[in-house]
């Protein structure tokens, strides 16, 4: 042990590092770095810049990763949040058209006070390109009728044709099967508002049994006449969009164009009982 | 007063690249392993490559290595106390004499040598906390000093065997090293 230990080597290099131990410690306490110390420093911090360069480099790329999850993660969050947020848009959107059908529903009956009205909505339609017939979801269970009618804010649909328990089938406007008494607004002649297979199709209807002399013209609106007891005086029908002669008799026949487009119709109203008009 | 060695050619020149190979070793522990240091830790370049340094040049080498490795870390990472020239040196002497006198040098010893090294110098890491921070629990300091730094520094200090071999190899042409 003496002879490791003891050798003049080691006792050397033990004052040495005493030196370097003492020295320094007492030199930094004092508040200065020593020669040596003060050399070295100059050049190891020099050599460190280059290695904190790439070490900078390297901890770029690797947050590049660490960013590219976080980012990842949070676009999942976002993604989830924002179908959320669009059902409740929709979910909003759905109560709003509501709110206004009910206002439209209220403002109606307050207009019309003798009405006593149903709301419904369309659950089914005829398969074809214009529907003529379509079903609402009221019934027998909600004392619905035949032959009642049926209406939106914006005029005249139809008139309930069948009647089931909870449904009820709907015949519009452009049925051939139906028929309205009319009046045309501006001038209050009297016409008959039918169906007509070649109209179907675009949605038109006709206004028939005019007199040859009428005062008619493009654009005039054309109301339910109340005549015949289905459907209540002062109803839209439509407007006129062309008048050609009856190619059988002297007459006048005006085209109509239906007020309510019957391809978007999604909610209606039955007119349950109203005041029939006596001329 | 006679230090028992001589002064070489050769030997001046294995003393600068060494000495070179610990002023790097020094900056890649302050400036690359401090930002990047495995279990949160910065890993001992320098006191393995004391280790390294003696396993090849005996405790002579060992001792002056340890020294120079002591006074280079403290020079551009150290504040204040500076303790670690002494302990460094002590170990580099001791081990140079271990591999010299006891063991074979092969990449096995080293390994063993390196487990228990730092298990010492985990032992010196805590007289210092308890110096400079007494307050600080034992269980504090063993979980998130002293652990996490042995097990980054035995693990980096492969890097320092696989540098400082093929120095040492060229300066001891002749001599079958491991």
């Amino acid at each position: 042990m003496k002879r490791f230990f003891g050798s003049n080597f080691f006792i050397g290099l033990l004052i040495v590092a005493i030196i370097l131990v003492t020295v320094p410690s007492v030199l930094s306490f004092m508040g200065f770095s020593g020669y040596v110390r003060n050399a070295f420093g100059v050049v190891l911090t020099t050599l460190q810049h280059p290695v904190t360069f790439v070490a900078d480099a390297i901890d770029g790329y690797r947050m590049y990763f660490r960013e590219f999850d976080r980012l990842r993660d949070e676009n999942i969050q976002l993604r989830e949040k924002l179908l959320a947020l669009e059902d409740k848009i929709y979910n909003a959107q759905l109560l709003e058209e509501e709110n206004n059908w009910l206002r439209t529903y209220l403002s109606l009956q307050r207009e019309h006070t003798d009405y006593q009205l149903e709301p419904a909505t369309v659950v089914g339609r005829e398969a074809g390109n214009y529907m003529t017939v379509f079903t609402i979801n009221r019934g027998s269970l909600h004392n619905i009728k035949v032959n009642m009618p049926v209406i939106t804010p914006e005029g005249i649909v139809g008139y309930v044709a069948e009647v089931g328990l909870t449904w009820s089938k709907v015949s519009t406007l452009i049925d051939t099967a139906t028929a309205v008494g009319a009046y045309i607004e501006r001038s209050g002649a009297l016409g008959l508002v039918e169906g007509e297979y070649s109209l179907r199709d675009q949605g038109l209807c006709k206004l028939d049994y005019l007199d040859p002399e009428v005062d008619i013209s493009v654009g005039d609106r054309v109301l339910s006449s109340g005549l015949g007891s289905v459907y209540p005086r002062g109803l839209l029908i439509g407007k006129i969009v062309e008048i050609i002669p009856n190619a059988y008799s002297r007459n006048l026949i005006a085209i109509i164009k239906t007020e309510v487009d019957l391809e978007s119709l999604s909610q209606v109203m039955i007119i349950k009982s109203f005041d029939v008009y006596v001329e | 007063m006679n230090l028992n060695f001589d002064i070489k050619k050769t030997t001046v020149l294995k003393m600068l690249t060494y000495l070179g190979l610990l002023c790097f070793f020094a900056v890649l522990q302050t400036a690359f392993f401090s930002r990047f240091g495995l279990f949160d830790s910065t890993p001992d370049l320098m006191f393995a490559g004391v280790i390294t340094i003696s396993m090849f040049e005996g405790e002579k080498g060992g001792g002056i290595a340890g020294i120079a490795a002591g006074f280079l870390i403290e020079s551009i990472g150290g504040v204040g106390l500076s303790l670690l020239p002494l302990p460094y040196m002590l170990c580099g002497y001791i081990c140079g004499l271990c591999f010299n006198y006891i063991y074979n040098r092969n990449f096995a010893t080293w390994a063993l040598f390196i487990l228990i090294s730092f298990i010492f110098r985990e032992v010196f890491t805590l007289m210092y906390i308890s110096i400079i921070r007494p307050s600080t629990s034992f269980f504090y300091a063993f979980r998130s000093v002293l652990l996490p730094e042995y097990f980054s520094s035995v693990l980096a200090a492969p890097l320092l065997y696989f540098l400082i071999r093929p120095v040492a190899k060229l300066f001891h042409r002749g001599r079958s090293l491991s």
